[in-house]
């Protein structure tokens, strides 16, 4: 399979994720979605890897999967406590910083 | 070197009752500074022996001060300035002993002796000074120092707008008499007075025709005329008499101080000092200003209620006979007056504070009355100083204006002027005289009054005697006053004037023997008593004139500092207002931005 390929699938899947990052209410569909627009990024990596054949790419990928799961750790404790302050998971219902 | 002692010694007493007065009773301060004075007066003793010897000038080099030609601390003691030198130094002395009881409860007493002590210094300063800056040095220094004595009181707020006042007319003088010394610094690039005296009537230098195009025969006009502005103001003469009246609200001893030794006889000092520089029709314009003074302040001292207030005009008054002997040209008759004048005015004064001091601080004179009983040595010692103001044989004060007029024979405007204060002279110390002592007691606090302690009685009699004896041992040539006296006064001048004061003085007693009467409308008598409404007069133009500026340009920075503030502020919050609508607070708007944000930047990096 050509390199092309699998950019092509990286740039559809992390356009895919930003939509639904901008669209999605639902706290948890928007951690669905940046999960997405991560794994997009990885397949970009890995297909640079394999067309180059150097490590750096997949040990690239390997970071990223590690910074994911700290990253939905996080967001999820954030959610669990904005549900906790206003008995809901939709993210238009924490605006109070307003200007 | 004594001449160093003269003037340092109450520089001395100043700094160490300042500095360690804390430490010390109150007493103990006075000691202090009496002694300071006294040790003072005996460097003058010393001088005035080497003088008598033979001496005609002494000079003192204390060292270099700035780098101006003649502007070093040099110190010049001539027969002209000898007697006011000694006449300065023994009269505070005296005034300073008598203070020690006049203060003896006086939270604020070390603050007055070491203020008394530093005048006396600046008041030597001004006699002694060789040249110009540092005469001016003494000159500022003396307007300090009756800044703060006048308003030793400084709670009462009268005293302290007094205070104020004297400091604010003396400034109008300060600024022309600067003024003046820079011209005649200009014109002769020097400052020293014998360099300039010894070259007015030389050649004339070429700076002058840059401060003058009067032509070279009258390059000092501008330059006097401003010395005498200063001279004027320092000395209470009209215009700028305002000040002195009000002065009274310090302590007694101050006034005696202020109106004997220190402070209004500046001005004559100068005057005398500065005579072979001075314009001659700037002197003339003195004699004229001091004639008129002096008819003015007689008659407002005439109208006076207040016992020391009728002093203080009678010190204008004086002060503006001064100033026609000095104009005259007659130095001797102007100095003669000038110390005749010091000593039967601070045996006024000193009788006027023992007055106060015995009826709890009554200064109206109507209801004082019958303390001949109760003061007899009071009494005895006001009746020789009013003897010496109302000139009446043989007291100094017949002798000196005697002299004065006699230096006036040939301008028939100023003899009138000084022949006709003479009367109104006498009738006012009269109407005081019998309106305080003879006439029936008025008040509770006149029938229970009480004697003066010794400490205060003293200096009261020595000025007393003073006040009796020194014309005779002038007139009769015991004591020599340095410079060379007039034509002998004629007899017929000499019996008209004693003829005039003595029937004033009669007048006065009799009219007012037995208690106070109005004699003339009260809006006029009313009329004179404000000093002729030259203070409202004052405080409606001048005064006025400065505080709508004052105002203007307060108001006028106001708005421009808090505008300028305010638009900072409005702009901040009014930018602030629009920037903040992009803050909605919905995180998937924040969200869509970076995203934007990130294309156009990829786009810009991709396309550049």
């Amino acid at each position: 399979m050509p390199t092309e390929a699998y950019l092509l699938l990286g740039g559809l899947l992390f356009a895919l994720g930003a939509a639904g990052v901008v669209t999605r209410t639902n706290a948890l569909s928007v951690l669905v979605a940046v999960e997405l627009m991560l794994n997009a990024v990885n397949l970009t990596f890995v297909a640079a890897a394999r067309r180059y054949a150097q490590l750096d790419g997949g040990v690239v990928a390997f970071f990223v999967i590690t910074v994911a799961a700290a990253e939905v750790a996080v967001g999820l404790g954030i959610v669990i406590d904005v549900a906790r302050r206003t008995a809901s998971v939709d993210v238009d219902e924490a605006s109070e910083l307003r200007g | 070197m004594t001449l160093v002692l003269l003037v340092g010694l109450p520089l001395a007493g100043a700094v160490v009752v300042a500095l360690f007065g804390g430490l010390l009773s109150r007493r103990a301060n006075g000691a202090i500074a009496t002694a300071a004075l006294a040790l003072s007066f005996g460097a003058g003793i010393a001088l005035a022996r080497a003088f008598a010897a033979g001496k005609t000038s002494l000079v003192a080099e204390v060292g270099p001060w700035l780098p101006i030609r003649g502007a070093d601390l040099t110190l010049r003691i001539d027969p002209l300035t000898m007697p006011l030198a000694l006449m300065v130094a023994g009269v505070s002395a005296l005034i300073c002993l008598y203070s020690v009881g006049y203060l003896a409860h006086d939270a604020g007493a070390q603050r007055y002796f070491a203020a008394l002590d530093l005048f006396v210094f600046a008041m030597l300063l001004i006699v002694v000074a060789s040249n110009l800056l540092l005469l001016f040095a003494g000159w500022e220094l003396v307007g300090l120092c009756s800044y703060l004595l006048i308003a030793h009181w400084r709670e009462r707020p009268a005293a302290a707008a007094a205070g104020v006042k004297a400091f604010v007319v003396n400034r109008v003088g300060d600024a022309a008499f600067l003024v003046g010394i820079f011209a005649i610094f200009v014109a002769f690039q020097t400052v020293d007075i014998g360099e300039v005296a010894g070259r007015v009537h030389a050649i004339v230098p070429a700076g002058v025709r840059r401060i003058s195009t009067l032509g070279p025969d009258r390059y000092l006009l501008v330059p006097s005329a401003l010395l005498l502005v200063g001279a004027l103001a320092k000395s209470a003469q009209l215009p700028l008499h305002v000040w002195l009246p009000d002065a009274m609200e310090g302590p007694t001893p101050v006034s005696a101080l202020i109106h004997a030794a220190t402070m209004v006889t500046a001005g004559v000092v100068l005057l005398l000092r500065l005579a072979p520089i001075l314009d001659p029709s700037v002197l003339l314009a003195a004699a004229i200003v001091g004639a008129a003074t002096a008819l003015f302040a007689a008659v407002v001292a005439l109208a006076q209620t207040d016992h020391k207030r009728v002093l203080a005009w009678s010190t204008i008054s004086q002060v503006g006979l001064m100033f026609v002997g000095a104009g005259a040209g007659a130095a001797f008759a102007a100095a003669f007056h000038l110390v005749a004048h010091a000593l039967f005015k601070a045996a006024l004064f000193l009788g006027s504070g023992s007055v106060m001091h015995a009826t709890d601080d009554e200064l109206d004179v109507r209801r004082l009355g019958g303390l001949a009983k109760r003061l007899p040595l009071t009494t005895i010692a006001f009746a020789c100083g009013a003897l010496g103001l109302a000139a009446i044989p043989p007291a100094a004060g017949f002798f000196s204006k005697e002299a004065i007029a006699a230096a006036v024979l040939d301008r028939p405007i100023l003899l009138v002027a000084v022949i006709a204060t003479s009367p109104l002279t006498a009738l006012y110390v009269a109407r005081l005289f019998a309106l305080v002592f003879v006439a029936p007691a008025a008040s509770e606090e006149a029938r229970h009054a009480h004697e003066s302690p010794a400490l205060m009685l003293v200096p009261l009699l020595v000025f007393a005697a003073g006040a009796l004896a020194f014309g005779i041992l002038v007139a009769s040539g015991a004591l020599s006053l340095g410079s060379e006296p007039g034509a002998e006064p004629p007899l017929a001048l000499s019996l008209v004037s004693a003829s005039l004061a003595v029937a004033g003085a009669a007048a006065g007693v009799a009219v007012y023997a037995r208690g106070p009467r109005a004699l003339v409308p009260v809006r006029a008598a009313d009329l004179a008593r404000s000093g002729f409404a030259m203070d409202a007069l004052y405080a409606r133009s001048i005064v006025a004139a400065f505080r709508g500026l004052a105002l203007a340009l307060e108001t006028g920075s106001e708005r421009v500092v808090q505008g300028s503030a305010d638009l900072v502020g409005r702009a901040v919050s009014g930018g602030g207002a629009v920037v903040r609508r992009a803050q909605g607070g919905y995180v998937r708007v924040y969200e869509a931005m970076l995203l934007a944000a990130a294309v156009v930047l990829l786009a810009y990096w991709s396309l550049r």
